[in-house]
Formats: structure tokens, C-alpha cells, sequence
């Protein structure tokens, strides 16, 4: 079988900015898979290219086997896009907008009202989509796309105006599609976020695509150092110095940050001390790959 | 119909039902000024208000079907509220019998209308005098036969030339706003990554806009006859296909103007510039025929004119419905013209 997505080499320029600039992307079916990086990477752009809806200035995209430029009406029967700007029929109420949907993809009336409940927007399916909030319409545009069961589906932000309770729902709904045997393809900025979500992910920077693979990998490939942190006072900063495995030691407000290669050398010694208490370790994140790559603090 | 169509098409009946703005400059609007000017100028009417008092003969003459058209009769119980009527200036003349003698008093300020009054008892006398009289056939007849002239009575011109203003604003403004909206809320992009027909998406706003153009018909013609008595001339029905590819011809239009505005209020202001001073070059407020030339050559340019002067032929002016072939083919040839262009102007973001 065909990929979900492989492009090779897209280009796209607007003005004097390289938005994309050489993208080659494989995914596959079946699995999650991540665009991650900054305001302006082009993760938008390179979606969008992928989609069908902008031709690229150069390369070329093939999804589920198909190019998807010029508009192919067989094509995206198979895939749903959520784009990042939600964008509806104002004057339809949240139920009538996505069986609006259902209706363009032949799909019957209840699997309509099935996604509307998915979302959790049953509550509000009377509700005109203009005076939807802002989370609300993004759910809507989120249920829209999913509503015909796609192969492949697109998601620009999904969670951005999502609160806490909403994006962990919408997480499992992207593991339930994906585990329905659909591939998904969501861009972020929240690096947490694609450190639980994604099975892989592709960090974007500046219109290419800085490394690509499970986050996992990612981070272990790095080698970074762990970074173990201790309460304010628990020891001085000379003696944590001189503790076996420790490389670097600051301090700051919220108390003692050791670096070093091996957190089980590190943790030896604090555990003989009797420091363990109030100690927190943290690994490497994918904001370290980004570091890492880019030569950039990563700020989302 | 694919379900895609009638899916956008239900979209578009809602949102219009939903738009209270929409509804009222397409429907009320266009009624609201049919019933301030109607109300206003109608002294025109052909029918003379008279009181009748009693059931004698002559008053069931005048009652009867052949002057149905020329006087418009309120009934009273007695001689003194006749005269009432007359000196209230409600009637221009009050008529009672009593015996062989016909009575009429008469308004002494609208001479005019007073003499149509006196005229047409005097008529209806001399008839029941000859009948009495035994005479079967009259020695002297007149034939009198009216002759339609395209010169038209106040309301006569307003129902067919509002109705086209009318439609004119509901179909320019009606899709250059839609549109508009669609493309900035980014719905047409959306709707381009959904696999409905590009074709599908205008089909179901032409037969939006076609069927508000129906029912703006039916308004005129329901308000035209029943509250201002509109006499409706043979082929009227004609007015229908008129209507339709009037409507068309400003669908067009509005495109155009869908495609050369980016914000509501570009689109909202260029349509005003479109449809108002074609309203008024156009034979909608008032008649052409009495402008300046050069006045009448701008006429001759603009889609409206040709429909509110078939609507006129073919609703009030007597003409067959041959009159309206010509107006039809000037309606859709812009439809097609102005279509084009504004297919090949028209962006989706
Ligand atoms: N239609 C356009 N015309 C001109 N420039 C554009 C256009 N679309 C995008 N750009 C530019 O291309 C670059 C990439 O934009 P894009 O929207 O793809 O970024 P993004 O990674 O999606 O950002 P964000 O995280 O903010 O959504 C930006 O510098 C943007 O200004
Ligand atoms: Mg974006």
C-alpha cells in the first residue's frame, strides 16, 4: 500500500518570503503523525500544498496514491480537513452545519448527529454556529471533517482554543480515528502535546523540515542531559558539585538545577544524602531536539 | 438533484429566512414603497366614488356589472348621510330615487369627477327612459372602444416598475454579499476541499435567487390587485419568465460586483452604485419617456429598463405576450456577458 502522504521537494514562495522551501515528508498509514515548529514555520503552507488547496511553486505530493492538485472530487471524498481558521455556514445551527456536511459526503443524518455527540456539542446542536465560542466552533470544524470517516485527515491546530478537559477529548478522539485504521496529520506548537499525541513528528523550522521521527527517538538520539532539580537549601551548591555524575550546577528561584550524563550516578549520591525528597528529574524534551536542531530556544 | 445541491440549496433557504436585514431590503422594502407611493398618488383612479341610497332601479343599474369599472359605489341609509358623504369630500355624488325622479347631489369642488357622475346617471336614465318608452332599437348607438396608450396610471406604473427594482436589489445584493462573506469567512476554501460540484454551489444560489423572485412576484401582484385594484392586462402571466431572466441578468451583476469588492462594505456600496441609479434611469420611480434624450440613451444601456418596460407591456399596457421576447433576450445576453466576465474575474480567497 501506498503511503498516506510522501512529497518531495515543495516549494512555495509569497512576495520575499520563503514559506516552504524544499519540504520532503513521508507518512504512513495508520498512525499519528505531528508538524510541529514555531509561528511562521509553514506548517500551514505545507499542509495546505498537500491538501490541494495551493499549488506549489515547485515539487510534488502524492496522497493516498493521488496528486491532489488540480481539485480532485475523488480524493477528497477520502480526506477531511479541519483548516486552521474555522470557517462555516453563519446563519445554520451546530447540527445543521455538520449534516450540511454529512449531506456533500452522502453520509447519513446520524452519523452526523453520532459526531456531533463525539465532539461534545450535543448540548449546544441548536445553537446558530456564529455564536458558537470559540472552542465550541473549533470542535464543530473538527466534527466536520471527521464526519464521512476519512482515510486521512487533516487537523491545523486542532486543540489551540481547546481548555484542558476538551484537548485531552480531543486526543482520544484522534487515537479512536487512528486506531479505527485512519491516518492522522495535525500540526502544533505545544511540544508536550506531540510528545503524547503523535506517533511521529516532523519539526518544522523556517520552511523546512528540521528532523523527523518518533518523539521517543528523537530525544534519546540527542543524548541530552538529564536535569535533576532539588528544593531550595537541600545542600550547598559546592557540595552538589562535587556529588558523583554531576556536570553543571545553577541555582535559582525555585532551588538547585544539576545537569549531568547519567541520572542513576546523580541520584546515587542524593539518595546516600537522604535528598530525595522534593527532587524532580526531567529527560530531555522535543523543546531540547528544537534547541538542539535549530541552535534556538524554542518558544511556542 | 444530487444531495450535495439540495443540501446547499436548504442552506441558502435558511440563512435567507434567517437574515432579517436580507429579508426586509428584498421584501419590504420594495412592498413599503409600492404602498407610500400607491397611497400617496393615487388620485388616478379611473373610478368615481359615488353614494347610493335605496335599491331602487336605477341605483341596480348602477350597481350592476357594465359600470363596475367606472364607479366605485358605498351604500347609505339615507338621503342626509349621502350628502354627507359628498360634503366630507368622501364621494363626489350622492344618489337617491324617489319615484320617477332621481336625485344627485354633488361635490361642487371636483367639477371634473362630478360631471363623470352626472354623466353616467344621465346615461342610465336615458336608457330606462327609452325602455319605457317601448323603443327596442334605438335610433342612434355609440360604439366606444377604449384604446390602450403606453402612457400609464400611477399605479399601473409602479407595480411592474418597483417588482423589477425589486428584483434587481434582492439578486445584486443578495449574491455579492453572500459571496463576499463566503470568501472572507474562508467557507469557499473550505468548501473546496469538500468534493461537492463548483457548479452545484452557483446552481443552488441561482434557484435561491429564482425562487425569491417568485414570491416578490406574487407580492406585487397580490398587493397590486387587491389594495390598489390594478387592472391586469391579458398576458401578464408573462411577467413570470420576465422575472426569471431578470433575475438571472442581476445574479450576473451581483457576481460581478462579488468580484471586484474584498470587504461587505466595498460589495454593499458598489451595489448601491449599481442598482440605484439604474432604478432611477431604469423606468423603477419614474417614467423615461419624459426625460431628457440623453437621459433615455443611458436608459437604453441598462438590463433594468428592459425589464420594467416588459413587465409594463405585458402586465398593464395590453400588449401580447410577444412583447416580452425582446426584453427576455437583452436580459439573458447580459446574464451571459456579465456572467463571464465575473468568472473570469472572480477569486476564491
Ligand atoms: N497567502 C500568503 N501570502 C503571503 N504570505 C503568506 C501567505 N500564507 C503564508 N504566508 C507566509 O508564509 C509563512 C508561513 O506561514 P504558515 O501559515 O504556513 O505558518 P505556520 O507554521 O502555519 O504558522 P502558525 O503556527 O502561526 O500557524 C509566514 O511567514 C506567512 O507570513
Ligand atoms: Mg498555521
Amino acid at each position: 500500500m501506498t503511503p498516506a502522504i510522501r512529497t518531495q521537494g515543495l516549494r512555495k514562495t509569497y512576495a520575499h518570503i520563503v514559506a516552504v522551501d524544499g519540504v520532503d515528508l513521508e507518512v504512513e498509514r495508520g498512525e499519528i503523525f505531528g508538524l510541529l515548529g514555531p509561528n511562521g514555520a509553514g506548517k500551514t503552507t505545507a499542509l495546505e500544498i498537500i491538501e490541494g488547496l495551493r499549488t506549489p511553486d515547485e515539487g510534488d505530493a502524492e496522497v493516498l496514491g493521488q496528486r491532489p492538485w488540480p481539485r480532485d472530487r475523488a480524493l477528497l471524498r477520502r480526506i477531511g480537513v479541519q483548516l486552521q481558521a474555522s470557517s462555516f455556514f453563519e446563519k445554520l445551527t451546530a447540527a445543521e452545519q455538520i449534516g450540511t456536511f454529512a449531506e456533500f459526503y452522502g453520509v447519513p443524518r446520524a452519523d452526523a448527529d453520532a459526531m456531533l455527540e463525539r465532539v461534545g456539542l450535543t448540548e449546544s446542536a441548536g445553537v446558530e454556529t456564529g455564536k458558537l465560542s470559540g472552542g465550541q466552533m473549533q470542535r464543530l470544524s473538527i466534527g466536520c471533517s471527521l464526519v464521512h470517516r476519512p482515510e486521512l485527515v487533516f487537523l491545523d491546530e486542532p486543540t489551540a482554543a481547546l481548555d484542558p478537559q476538551a484537548r485531552r477529548n480531543l486526543w482520544d478522539l484522534a487515537r479512536g480515528v487512528r486506531d479505527e485504521g485512519a491516518t492522522v496529520v495535525l500540526t502544533t506548537h505545544s511540544m508536550e502535546e506531540a510528545e503524547t499525541l503523535c506517533d511521529r513528528v516532523a519539526i518544522m523550522d523556517a520552511g523546512r523540515i528540521v528532523v523527523t521521527g518518533t518523539p521517543m527517538r528523537l530525544v534519546r538520539d540527542l543524548d541530552a542531559p538529564v536535569r535533576i532539580s532539588l528544593p531550595p537549601d537541600a545542600i550547598e551548591e559546592d557540595e552538589a558539585r562535587a556529588l558523583p555524575g554531576v556536570d553543571a550546577v545553577e541555582t535559582n528561584e525555585s532551588g538547585l538545577l544539576l545537569r549531568g550524563a547519567s541520572a542513576a550516578d546523580i541520584l546515587a549520591g542524593l539518595a546516600e544524602r537522604r535528598l530525595l525528597n522534593g527532587l524532580q528529574v526531567r529527560g530531555a524534551t522535543l523543546e531540547d531536539v528544537f534547541l538542539h536542531h535549530t541552535g534556538r530556544e524554542y518558544r511556542a | 438533484m444530487s444531495r450535495s445541491l439540495r443540501a446547499l440549496f436548504v442552506e441558502a433557504i435558511k440563512s435567507t429566512i434567517r437574515d432579517k436585514m436580507a429579508l426586509f431590503f428584498t421584501f419590504l422594502l420594495p412592498l413599503m414603497f409600492l404602498l407610500i407611493f400607491g397611497l400617496i398618488m393615487d388620485n388616478s383612479s379611473s373610478r368615481t366614488n359615488v353614494a347610493v341610497v335605496g335599491d331602487g332601479p336605477v341605483a341596480r343599474v348602477l350597481e350592476g356589472p357594465e359600470l363596475k369599472d367606472a364607479l366605485k359605489i358605498t351604500r347609505v341609509g339615507s338621503v342626509e348621510e349621502g350628502r354627507k358623504k359628498v360634503t366630507d369630500g368622501d364621494v363626489v355624488a350622492s344618489i337617491s330615487e324617489a319615484g320617477g325622479t332621481v336625485h344627485v347631489d354633488y361635490a361642487a369642488s371636483d367639477q371634473t369627477q362630478a360631471a363623470q357622475a352626472l354623466g353616467t346617471v344621465n346615461g342610465v336614465i336615458a336608457q330606462a327612459n327609452l325602455r319605457a318608452a317601448g323603443v327596442t332599437t334605438p335610433q342612434f348607438r355609440m360604439d366606444a372602444r377604449q384604446v390602450e396608450d403606453d402612457s400609464l396610471g400611477i399605479i399601473e406604473f409602479f407595480v411592474p416598475g418597483l417588482l423589477g427594482y425589486g428584483i434587481s436589489v434582492g439578486a445584486v445584493f443578495g449574491l455579492a454579499i453572500a459571496l463576499v462573506q463566503w470568501r472572507r469567512s474562508g467557507l469557499l476554501r473550505r468548501l473546496q476541499l469538500t468534493p461537492i460540484a463548483t457548479r452545484d454551489i452557483a446552481l443552488a444560489r441561482i434557484a435561491l435567487h429564482l425562487v425569491i423572485a417568485l414570491a416578490q412576484t406574487v407580492a406585487f401582484l397580490l398587493v397590486g390587485k387587491y389594495m390598489f385594484d390594478v387592472h391586469l392586462t391579458g398576458s401578464w402571466w408573462m411577467c413570470v419568465p420576465l422575472v426569471l431572466c431578470g433575475t438571472l441578468a442581476f445574479l450576473a451583476l451581483g457576481f460581478l460586483v462579488a468580484s471586484f469588492s474584498r470587504t461587505q462594505e466595498a460589495a454593499s456600496a458598489i451595489a448601491n452604485v449599481v442598482t440605484l441609479p439604474m432604478a432611477f434611469l431604469g423606468g423603477a420611480f419614474f417614467p423615461v419617456e419624459m426625460a431628457p434624450s440623453w437621459v433615455q440613451a443611458i436608459s437604453k444601456a441598462l438590463p433594468l429598463t428592459y425589464l420594467t418596460d416588459g413587465l409594463k407591456d405585458v402586465m398593464v399596457r395590453g400588449h401580447g405576450p410577444g412583447a416580452a421576447v425582446v426584453p427576455m433576450l437583452v436580459l439573458l445576453g447580459t446574464a451571459l456577458v456579465a456572467g463571464g466576465v465575473a468568472l473570469r474575474v472572480f477569486r476564491w480567497e
